[in-house]
Formats: structure tokens, sequence, C-alpha cells
């Protein structure tokens, strides 16, 4: 679709080679690249690329949730908000080994009190009477799809990423 | 006692040194950057409006960091620019050799006025105004109306040069 029909120049003195079929084939086609480019910037502010309302993702467990980002970047820092119920005064928050291969674990805040790794797991136990929130600072350092499988004190809810190059 | 760190798959490691590697990188955004500026029309490589030089310096910055990443060194520098050199180069000889290769990648030239006549659909098809005409008439030939204009073309580089009837005599 171009914007009006353009003229032909029947004949000129110019020796040259206007080659105005493809001008016309190519004004369509940038149409087509422009309305490409707004649909990606509209999927972009959506968050369709992370960091964004498409993106947001809640996953309820128990009395405990997670909320994170299901698209994400590769290399481009997001973030994980564990919210974790007390066991009476302490709290877990447990994390496969495998998911530490794909995400680079840059802060947690708050510290856990204690680490430990067992059955293939990393868990984190917080000192906690009341419930609170965990913020995990991660940066992606695979593409694809990652699944990991997050334990929130008794109960586990699943994280399914998908990261761009 | 012995870790034994859990092993990711070789495909993963290979797909990740793969999408990593400078030249691909240096080749993705070279394509890309090319397809874009060719969206964005030939008027827009000649303008140098406040908003086109201050969108130029944000495209450098944000290509900049996209090509380097994390990598400082001075052998992924010369890889980077070696990749777009050669890319430029393959390109350059694409051209000379097939026609049709040049004419998509750069476009041809346009006449957007003959005899004085504005061709306007042409001219909004391209986005050029009619003040940028008579701006290129008087920078190139001192010329003062349209009517002294024979041929006006829109060149690849979106430059437009001026033919005026006075060179006929």
């Amino acid at each position: 679709m171009l914007l009006r029909k353009p003229e032909e120049v029947k004949a000129h003195s110019l020796e040259l080679n206007e080659t105005f079929d493809l001008h016309k084939k190519g004004w369509m086609i940038q149409r087509i690249g422009w309305v490409l480019m707004l649909v990606f910037v509209i999927c972009a502010a959506c968050g369709l690329f992370g960091n964004g309302a498409a993106s947001r993702e809640i996953k309820v467990a128990g009395a405990n949730s997670v909320e994170y980002e299901y698209y994400g970047r590769y290399d481009a820092e997001t973030e994980i908000k564990v919210h974790l119920n007390s066991m009476g005064d302490i709290a877990q928050l447990s994390i496969p080994q495998h998911y530490f291969d794909k995400m680079e674990l840059e802060k947690m805040i708050p510290e856990a009190e204690l680490q430990q790794v067992m059955n293939g797991n990393n868990v984190y136990s917080f000192a906690a009477d009341k419930p609170f929130e965990v913020t995990l600072y991660i940066k992606p350092k695979k593409v694809g799809k990652i699944e990991a499988w997050f334990g929130l004190n008794n109960a586990a809810a699943q994280l399914i990423h998908f990261i761009y190059p | 006692m012995v870790w034994i760190k859990q092993c990711s798959s070789p495909i993963d490691s290979l797909y990740i040194s793969i999408i990593m590697n400078p030249v691909v990188r240096g080749l993705a955004i070279y394509i890309f950057l090319l397809i874009i500026f060719r969206f964005m029309g030939k008027r827009s490589l000649n303008e140098t409006t406040t908003f086109d030089f201050i969108l130029l310096l944000i495209i450098s910055e944000v290509t900049q960091q996209a090509l380097v990443g994390e990598d400082f060194s001075l052998t992924g520098a010369f890889i980077l620019i070696t990749t777009l050199i050669s890319v430029d180069l393959l390109f350059s000889l694409l051209k000379d050799n097939f026609n049709i290769f040049g004419k998509i990648t750069e476009g041809s030239p346009l006449i957007i006025v003959d005899h004085g006549k504005l061709l306007y659909n042409r001219m909004k098809n391209c986005r050029v105004e009619e003040d940028d005409i008579l701006e290129a008439a008087r920078q190139s030939h001192g010329l003062e109306r349209m009517e002294q204009i024979k041929y006006a073309v829109l060149e690849k580089g979106g430059n437009i040069s001026i033919i005026p009837f006075e060179s006929e005599k």
C-alpha cells in the first residue's frame, strides 16, 4: 500500500536507470516494515521481551508465593521476589543447583542465615517470625526455556522463564 | 572432598558459544541496522536535523553495548572490526557482481522534479518536501525558483541533485 500512486516519468534526457518498479516495491516493503517496527515496539512495551505487564508471573504455593518475570534477555538483570511465610521462627527457600547453571545469582536480599546443599538443591534458611520477602537479583546466562521448582518452606512452585538472546 | 558440578548439555554450551561469538554478534547487528535504515528511507540518511543527530548518537551507544558486551579485550575489538569491514567488503563485491543486490540494499536514483513540475506523489512516498528541493537548488546552483529546475533527482544517498535549465544552453 503506497501513500499515493506515484507518477510515471515516461521519457527523460537523463542517463539514469530509475528502476521505478523496484522503487514501488521498496515503498510497499517500507510501509510493511514500519508496521512491523510499531508492532515490535508495542510488544516490547507490553513486556513480551521482559520488564512489563505481559511478563509478570506469580506462582502461589500454600501461604508462600513467587513473583518473577517470565520473559528475560540474556545477561540482563531481573528480579525474583519470594514471599515466604514463617514456620515458627524459620523460613526456607530451596533452589535447584541446575538453575544456577543457567542463572547467575547477583544478590539476595536479605541474605540467608544458613546456606546448605541438600539433594541437589541450594537451601537458604532465614530466621523469621512473620511473613517476609526475599528478593533475588539474577542474570540469565543461557537462552531459551529455563524451568525450575523452587521449594518455599514445605511447598513448591515451578518457575518457567523464556530468555531471549 | 570432591565436588562434582552438574554439567550443562554440550548442545546448550555450543549454542551459547555461537550466539556470544563476536563474529555472529557483529554480523547480526550489521544486518539488523541495514534493514532498519532501509525501512527509515533515503532521506533519513541525509538529514542532519537535531532529532537525527540525537538519534545517531543514541544508536551508536546502544550498538556499542550490544557488540562489545563485557568483552573489553583487544582481541575482541580486532575481531569485531575485522568482521564489520569484511561484511562491508563482501556486500560491496556482491553489489559489483549482482546489480539487483545493490538496488535492493542501497536503492537507485529517482526523479522528483520534471521540467519544473513537482512529482508530488513520488515526493510523498520518499518523504521529500518542496523546501528540500529548493534548498538543494540554492546550494548547488544558486537557483531562485522551481521553474529553473529541469530535473531534480533524489540520489541513493538521500541527497538531491539539481539539473538546471541553464546548463543546456
